[in-house]
């Protein structure tokens, strides 16, 4: 009947610990807490003006007008483009490589060193060389592309756009094609060292099992690794998902802080927290901060509702043994 | 039969292969460019390899911008939150693992649901609270936001919880200090996961460019990424060479980092994640 | 050192409200003696010990070493050493290190053996550091535990035994004045435990050191302890010598406990001052006694089987013999259905079905009431 907190009630040491906490909090106080109050707040008042914090009014009136602006819904379509497209599949292509990587022994450890590269490549740097392999005349891929005799590409342009819908479109799918395989580049590198260590946790004995049923390999993955992988499965989605919703730097680092090709107006390829850091870049501009606040406070929304939904879905739904 | 088995498995080494090059090609073309002349890397289309190689270039993109400025603050910088951060995150993590005190709970929490809220919420107000004590291009700036780290905080956390009470017990009454425990026993134990955090706190300053971009506006200050992506503002003339070039000194040391300490950063990474 | 437990007493709160883990202990451990606390998982024996530790405080009552009052010491004031289960020896140093860790790193403990070092060496023409004193104080305790070979290997590297002996050396490296030992054995196989057992005694003779020993093993109290403290539900049953409360126990829980196998509990009544065994009349009761239900408890060992020629004896049929090692065990039942176990005389056996009967030896039976107090032994 000794539990753990019973062990030791003689040597509590409260003060200690309150100590030991102060540095931590304080800075939580300051840098994560105050922000998180402050900007919800802030999303609210009209007229904001930085320098004095003076403001007009409560309403909620941003909230109406970023609903409605174009640049912050094309934000939403391109951050939900790389959480709903890329991310699947790059998970869909980590797992494949992951299954591959788990059967083979010899230079194992040499692959996944590799694979894990982009992980711990700047971020600014490893745009500039994709801006560079997708260059219409420099370019690596249209160099390859001409092997098989089709023209040169112009991947990253905006000419001519400004007077046609339909190539600001076909400039628009090409950049998101860009932008497309930047993610799988760099998405992949994590997913697979995730995927690998979620496959390795599975107790061999179930594949033993199955190979003593004569199961098709097919069946195994669909009976055995795919549910036995799903604690893995939920949590490389959600964190990734919520990284994608972050994406900023990579767009910025291929499209410049014009957030487009050269020759675009509009902020083509503009992302959610592009957009906040937009707004905040006009900060002496009354009521710039409380917009950046109010994108800020959806994108948080969005993060903890895809949180919670992890933990929900961890508890309740996951296939475990 | 067997013939079947290695047909299989030099198909998966095929793949494999193919994922991996496709992996390194950027890679590659960023170091292979980096080494042409400003005419080859301007040739239409681009050479496969340089055909002759140009070392200057690197020379001359430490001249484009004050690069090496950029490494000695990202360094500095990096330095710093390090040893700021592991010591934040250890004595917060060894007081929720092994202490006892009321609000416990509740204050773990705390810690625990800010790591679900991004970064980029705390941006603006982060950005306000700096410029307002003007410290707008200062170490300060750069520094302090990234000291608190509530993940680290919770790996190394799960990583105490694991020594066990009776080791408390016995150093208690052998008459040390919670201070002397944690120094003397608990930091040797849990020694992996601290480079850990500290390694995946460099990468992390190494990389992050946002918030670097944002507080820095005096070239002498900038990091790496936001000195990188400044140098070359997107415009017709770029030279390539010198960008690359670029890319390859900043990018180099952390892959080199990386190699070395790798065994570290995959168990730490896997760690956080497989456990959920 | 003597320790003396006064009106010990530990409540917890729990979610299920008060907790009384130890109730109202009084205890006096003579020094130099090696004592054992007993009893049941949950009984408050390692509460007990943790508060003479000083890891517990205390909710009511007093705790003396020598007569000075130390109830409100914090633990490492009190110059206790202490041995656990799972041997807690610090993984990443060296056994020698571990051993040292308390002479090295403890202010107090160190102040302490700075002092020693002084006045040994105000007397001595080569003067000792402190390091080669902490080398001298290790290399005593590692001989006296014989662990002398192994002070550079890793705890890891180490069987059981031997990390339990590295801890007991690390707990009397200090020269405490009291050694408390929980549960040191229930890690170890059997083998190992009964071997260590036997390291513990010796230590603690060579020594002299007033040791505690907290245990659930009846057995290993039984052979090593100079007395016991058997406890029940946090309170005191009975204490004394390992034989005599063997012997003689107090009530039927402490009868029950000891002993191996149990001792033998038969329902039954006294009438008229007759006693009455399953139903059947057996004897005549000494003294006065009230007609009551009780409970008869006679161990095996002291009943035989009464030879053809013999007159009385309690009858009963033969219904089960087992062979363990050099014993063999009758299984015997009564009229109303009782089984009770005795031991078979190899030089006479019987057989299965055998009627039977049995004679109990002198003094060897207790009776006890209904709430477990013992009655009359004879």
């Amino acid at each position: 009947m000794v539990t753990k907190q019973n062990k030791k009630d003689n040597l509590s040491y409260t003060k200690t610990a309150y100590i030991y906490l102060i540095p931590a909090f304080t800075l939580l106080a300051i840098f994560v807490l105050y922000p998180i109050i402050n900007t919800i707040i802030t999303s609210f008042k009209l007229d904001y003006k930085f320098l004095t914090g003076a403001f007009t009014e409560f309403n909620i009136r941003y909230y109406h007008e970023m609903l409605k602006d174009p640049v912050f819904r094309r934000a939403c379509v391109n951050t939900s483009f790389i959480a709903f497209v890329c991310v699947p599949a790059s998970m869909i292509s980590a797992l494949v490589v992951a299954l591959a990587l788990n059967s083979i022994k010899r230079f194992k450890q040499l692959l996944i060193t590799l694979y894990y590269l982009p992980q711990v490549t700047n971020v600014i740097a490893a745009g500039f060389v994709f801006l560079l392999i997708f260059n219409k005349n420099f370019g690596l891929l249209n160099t390859v592309l001409g092997w098989f005799g089709i023209e040169p590409v112009a991947w990253i342009s905006g000419s001519g756009i400004a007077g046609s819908a339909e190539l600001y479109n076909q400039s628009y799918r090409r950049c998101l094609f860009v932008l497309f395989v930047y993610s799988m580049w760099q998405g992949l590198s994590l997913k697979v060292i995730l995927f690998l260590a979620g496959l390795q946790n599975i107790n061999p004995q179930y594949y033993q099992v199955a190979q003593l049923d004569g199961t098709s390999k097919l069946n195994v993955f669909r009976k055995i690794t795919w549910p036995l992988l799903s604690p893995t499965t939920i949590y490389i989605y959600v964190t990734s998902s919520i990284t994608a919703f972050k994406a900023y730097s990579m767009v910025v680092a291929m499209f410049s802080e014009k957030f487009g090709p050269p020759g675009d107006n509009s902020k083509m390829m503009i992302t959610m927290v592009g957009y906040i850091l937009e707004q905040l870049g006009d900060y002496l501009k009354p009521g710039a901060v409380s917009r950046a606040s109010v994108a800020a406070v959806v994108l948080m929304l969005i993060v903890m509702i895809l949180t919670a939904l992890q933990l929900g879905i961890t508890k309740r739904g996951v296939h475990y043994k | 039969m067997k013939h079947k088995l290695i047909f299989r498995k030099s198909l998966l080494y095929f793949f494999l292969i193919v994922v991996v090059i496709l992996v390194i090609i950027p890679f590659y073309w960023m170091i292979a460019t980096s080494f042409k002349s400003e005419a080859e890397s301007l040739r239409m289309p681009p050479t496969l390899y340089p055909h002759k190689i140009i070392a200057g270039n690197y020379k001359e993109a430490l001249l484009l911008a004050p690069f090496l400025r950029y490494f000695f603050n990202t360094c500095t910088v990096a330095l710093f939150v390090v040893g700021i951060s592991t010591t934040v995150s250890v004595l917060s993590a060894f007081a929720f693992a092994r202490l006892e005190f009321p609000g416990k709970q509740m204050l773990f929490f705390m810690v625990l649901t800010t790591m679900m809220v991004p970064q980029e919420m705390l941006i603006i107000t982060n950005f306000s609270t700096i410029a307002r004590l003007g410290w707008l291009n200062t170490y300060r700036a750069l520094i302090l936001p990234f000291c608190i780290n509530a993940f680290h905080i919770y790996l190394l956390r799960q990583n105490i919880m694991q020594i066990s009470d009776e080791l408390y017990i016995a150093a208690r009454i052998d008459g040390l200090s919670n201070f002397r425990y944690l120094l003397k026993v608990v930091l040797p134990q849990i020694k992996s996961t601290v480079v850990t955090a500290m390694l995946l706190s460099m990468i992390w300053i190494w990389n992050t460019f946002a918030w670097p971009n944002l507080v820095t506006t005096q070239d002498n200050m900038r990091l790496v990424s936001n000195g990188l992506k400044n140098a070359f503002t997107i415009n017709s003339s770029i030279r390539y060479d010198l960008q690359m070039a670029a890319a390859t000194m900043v990018t180099l040391p952390l892959i080199l980092a990386f190699v070395c300490t790798r065994k570290y950063i995959l168990s730490g990474i896997v760690r956080g994640g497989v456990k959920g | 050192m003597q320790v003396r437990l006064e009106n010990m007493t530990k409540k917890f709160e729990g979610k299920a409200g008060t907790v009384v883990a130890v109730d109202h202990l009084n205890v006096t451990i003579e020094s130099g003696k090696l004592i054992g606390f007993l009893g049941p998982s949950g009984c408050g024996k390692t509460t007990s010990l943790y508060m003479i530790a000083g890891i517990h405080s205390l909710t009511n009552g007093h705790i003396y070493f020598d007569d000075v009052d130390v109830t409100g010491l914090a633990p490492e004031k009190r110059g206790v050493g202490m041995v656990f289960q799972n041997y807690a020896l610090y993984p990443h140093l060296s056994v020698g290190d571990n051993i040292a860790f308390p002479l090295v790193n403890s202010k107090a403990i160190r102040q302490r053996f700075m002092k020693e070092l002084d006045e040994l060496n105000q007397s001595a023409l080569k003067k000792t550091t402190y390091q080669q004193y902490v080398d001298m104080q290790v290399k005593e305790a590692a001989t006296l535990v014989e662990i002398t070979e192994y002070l550079d290997r890793k705890p890891s590297e180490l069987s059981g035994g031997q990390q339990q002996r590295v801890a007991i050396a690390r707990a009397l490296v200090k020269k405490p004045d009291i050694l408390l030992l929980d549960e040191p054995l229930s890690n170890l196989d059997a083998r190992l435990r009964l071997q260590t057992r036997d390291e513990i005694k010796r230590i603690q003779q060579r020594t002299g050191i007033t040791t505690v020993f907290v245990t659930h093993d009846q057995e290993e109290s039984l052979t090593i302890c100079d007395e016991i403290v058997l406890m029940k539900n946090g309170a005191l049953q009975q204490y004394g010598p390992p034989q005599s409360v063997f012997d003689y126990p107090e009530n039927q829980f402490v009868a029950g406990f000891l002993g191996s196998p149990p001792i033998n509990l038969i329902d039954g009544e006294i009438r008229d001052g007759q006693l009455f065994l399953d139903g059947k009349r057996w004897r005549k009761i000494p003294g006065n006694l009230e007609n009551q239900k009780v409970k008869a408890g006679i161990r095996a060992e002291n009943i035989r089987i009464a030879a053809d020629q013999e007159e009385e004896g309690f009858p009963a049929t033969a219904i089960a013999i087992s062979k363990l090692g050099g014993m063999t065990t009758v299984t015997a039942q009564l009229a109303n259905g009782s089984k009770i176990k005795l031991y078979q005389d190899l030089s006479s056996p019987i057989m299965v079905d055998e009627e039977i009967r049995l004679k109990v030896t002198k003094d060897a039976t207790m009776l006890f009431e209904g709430s477990g107090g013992k009655i009359l032994q004879w």
